[in-house]
């Protein structure tokens, strides 16, 4: 038991012949951060930890970035904050021990930036410039864009490690920059966390993201004959000169899969009373009776049965003049 | 003796005060003749009943007409050389404008949504010359490039099968009768063909030499770059995971890259350069991000939702040089408006907003985009180098008339900021009030301070 214990003593000692970054990484002294990820320009703790040799009694002489921090005994952790994104900290512990040998650790923290970027997989309608809102258990696509400086390079050559709710995993690989992830209940944020770690290098991210839900909803707008679906103002009311009027309903934030595959339920009322729809569902177009002067209450109400409590609904009068 | 003496100290101190009564006139004149531009002349003139004494705002030029001959308010014509400063140039909707340059003259050409037929207008007359009879019904989005002889027509066709809507982009080439044709009347033609179906989002450089597409791929999006000049063919740039982008295609080549807006929704907006596939971040983690960024992509205005309110910022490549030589990428600008509603100078450091006032119920962009919201815009201009902004005039007042901006755009000259109406989707001309220029290309020294009751006074209301 003796002679191991001088194998390892004369290992140390030895670490004191060889370049320091030699010894970078020897496990015998651990070293930690908080937070264990750290971003640029952030406040982080180190630690050293060592059931190997006493620190308590060692004395530590602490470097960032080759300039001395901080030294005494037992002086086991520092704070510092981390350089400006792009930039790599050092930092070198020496250790003293009471037996005379003298250890050296080194850590480099290289913060890379990741962002979050998420699309839900709901309904907008063409030409739409908003972004599609998640609903109740709608999909989320979910997207890193990492980058270890100012540029973002092939996000393919970074690894990924993805969670979400907290404990779910959703799978970790080199190049799997993005995930689907699906939601729950609309007012339910989902919170979501990516690792990334360029393989062969120091640079590490982290990103915590929360995706909110919303409530699907439901807009009326004017099909114009000539025009086509009037776009720039939603339908709550208007008086009209022609003898029809078409109306058109947009299911803003539906699932896609669903809208895509015919599942929504469409339920329209003129003056309370169901109207059957027009050959496409969105689609409702009101005649004026023979010149005379009308005006009809239309409502809708759209159901998804696939996704019980996506739902909207949307009213709007609309009032033909007499000639 | 004693009431003539009286009467003699009664004229006395009448002389004495009517005297003092004088000089402070004198004095009040002198003030206003000969320091028009102090803040102190500017609070009195407000006090002032009759009205704005020693300043020269531009709103003394404001007229305008609701038709396509500008009247004044009062529905009298301009004076004789008074020339509207409002001035509609296409009654009916359009889909897309741009400026052109013919001996050395402005016009306008735009695309009516209905037909799809181009249309030319001089912006001094508003009279209108059909170019083009070819016909594409329901057009929504059109984009002009190559100094306005090529035109990209985007409509909606459906699928026979899904029945689901599917995005039809014509891209096409103007062919006009030669100059040395014999009739004037003659109309030309569209020749071109089609990009593939669906295209998400397209973008042609503000020099109207190439456009930038996306298309949704099972991957994410694909972005390609075609030339509008010459004959090379289609090359893809961009591939991204993440598809829900507007980009915006810069002359050097370079694409601002903004993630689709919600109020409550971290945006993004990136420069993504084709050489070398890197992007670089510019603007990130703001509520209902929007962008538009200048010609060559040094300056990108942004607006953000904080706390249901739209704010808006300038984003500087350079930085913007603050106290103590702390350079900043960021400057706020107190204006309320969407990069949407702007236009860049093409000769001042300047750009050119409708803005509006309210919170749009708090869900801007969403509620605009949306048609659930609309805004009555008064039009601006933001000094590009110091942020600072200057009333240019409220067509409310000028006009009784409410414009809701879009699609704004500046001639060559910057003489007129052409926009659409997003009432009616019509197409309308504003005269910007000329000054003396600098050389330089920053803002001529005009009066660019206001006061609180002016800009409240100067600003619109939001309508819901």
């Amino acid at each position: 038991m003796k002679s191991i214990f001088y194998i390892l003593l004369s290992i140390l000692f030895l670490g004191t012949f060889v370049p320091n970054t030699a010894l970078a990484g020897f496990d015998l002294v651990n070293i930690t951060t908080s937070p264990k990820t750290p971003g640029a320009n952030e406040t982080v703790t180190v630690r050293i930890e060592s059931y190997a040799v006493n620190l308590n009694t060692a004395n530590l002489v602490w470097y960032v970035n080759k300039v001395p921090v901080k030294e005494g005994i037992a002086e086991k952790e520092i704070t510092l904050r981390t350089g400006d994104f792009g930039t790599k900290t050092t930092v070198d512990i020496v250790i003293f021990t009471a037996d005379g040998v003298k250890l050296n650790k080194q850590l480099i923290i290289a913060p890379a930036e990741v962002d979050l970027l998420w699309e839900a997989q709901t309904y907008t309608p063409p030409f739409y410039k908003g972004k599609a809102l998640a609903s109740y258990k709608s999909l989320v696509r979910v997207t890193a864009i990492p980058r270890f400086n100012a540029l973002t390079s092939n996000p393919k050559e970074f690894y990924y490690k993805w969670t979400y709710n907290r404990i779910q995993n959703v799978g970790e690989a080199l190049g799997k920059d993005s995930v689907v992830i699906p939601m729950g209940y609309a007012d339910s944020p989902v919170p979501v966390s990516v690792d990334v770690s360029l393989p062969g290098t120091d640079w590490k991210g982290i990103k915590n993201s929360s995706i909110e839900g919303t409530e699907a909803k439901l807009v009326f707008y004017h099909q114009a004959p000539l025009l086509g679906v009037e776009f720039n103002h939603a339908l709550t009311g208007t008086q009209t000169k022609e003898t029809e009027f078409t109306i058109y309903a947009v299911p803003y934030f539906f699932s896609l899969d669903n809208f895509a595959n015919g599942n929504l339920l469409y339920t329209w009322n003129v003056d309370r009373a169901y109207r059957a729809p027009d050959f496409d569902q969105q689609n409702l177009t009101l005649v004026k009776p023979s010149n005379t002067a009308a005006s009809y209450d239309v409502s809708l109400r759209v159901q998804n049965p696939k996704r019980i409590l996506q739902e909207g609904r949307a009213q709007a009068t609309i009032s033909f003049i007499a000639e | 003796m004693d009431i003539e003496n009286e009467q003699s100290e009664k004229k006395k101190w009448i002389f004495i005060i009517v005297g003092i009564l004088i000089l402070i006139a004198i004095i009040i004149f002198a003030i206003l003749h000969f320091g028009k531009n102090s803040t102190v002349v500017k609070q009195i003139s407000n006090v002032l009943p009759f009205g704005q004494l020693g300043t020269e705002t531009p709103r003394g030029n404001i007229t305008g007409g609701n038709n396509s001959v500008g009247n004044n308010p009062d529905g009298t014509t301009p004076a004789e050389g008074e020339k509207p400063m409002f001035l509609q140039l296409a009654k009916g909707p359009v889909a897309g404008a741009t400026n052109i340059i013919r001996d050395g003259k402005t016009y306008v050409r735009y695309v009516l949504r209905e037909n799809g037929f181009v249309y030319e207008v001089d912006p001094e007359t508003a009279i209108s010359k059909q170019l083009t009879n070819t016909t594409i019904p329901r057009v929504y989005e059109a984009s002009f490039g190559s100094e306005g002889n090529a035109v990209v027509l985007r409509y909606l066709t459906r699928d026979p099968l899904t029945r689901l809507d599917v995005i039809k982009t014509y891209f096409a080439n103007l062919e006009l009768p030669t100059s040395t044709a014999s009739s004037t009347d003659t109309v030309g033609a569209l020749r071109g063909d089609y990009l593939p179906d669906n295209i998400s989002a397209l973008s042609i450089s503000p020099d109207g030499k190439n456009l930038f597409y996306l298309l949704p791929i099972p991957e994410g999006v694909s972005g390609t770059i075609i030339s509008l000049t010459n004959a090379q063919p289609p090359k893809e740039v961009f591939r991204n995971s993440f598809s829900e982008w507007l980009p915006q295609l810069f002359n050097d080549g370079t694409i601002l890259l903004t993630t689709k807006a919600s109020a409550k929704v971290p945006g993004y907006a990136y420069l993504y350069n084709p050489k070398d596939h890197t992007l670089s971040r510019i603007v990130r983690e703001k509520n209902g991000l929007t962008t538009q960024g200048n010609s060559d992509g040094t300056l990108v205005a942004y607006s953000e939702n904080i706390a249901d309110n739209s704010t808006f910022g300038l984003y500087s490549k350079e930085g913007f040089h603050g106290d103590e030589g702390i350079i900043t990428h960021e400057s706020s600008v107190p204006l309320t408006t969407l990069p949407e509603k702007c236009a860049w100078g093409t000769i001042h450091h300047a750009l050119y907003c409708g803005s509006f006032t309210g919170g749009g119920n708090g869900n801007i962009p969403d509620g605009w985009y949306q048609g659930i919201t609309t805004f009555n815009d008064t039009f601006w201009m933001i000094n590009t180098d110091t942020t600072e902004i200057t009333f240019i005039a409220d067509p409310l007042k000028s006009l009784q008339k409410n414009f809701d901006v879009t699609m704004p755009f500046i001639d060559n000259k910057e003489t007129f900021l052409f926009f659409v109406d997003k009432n009616d989707s019509s197409l309308w001309s504003m005269r910007i009030p000329q000054a003396t220029t600098t050389d330089s290309g920053g803002i001529p020294p005009i009066d660019t301070t206001l006061t609180p009751a002016e800009q409240k006074d100067a600003a619109g209301s939001v309508t819901h």
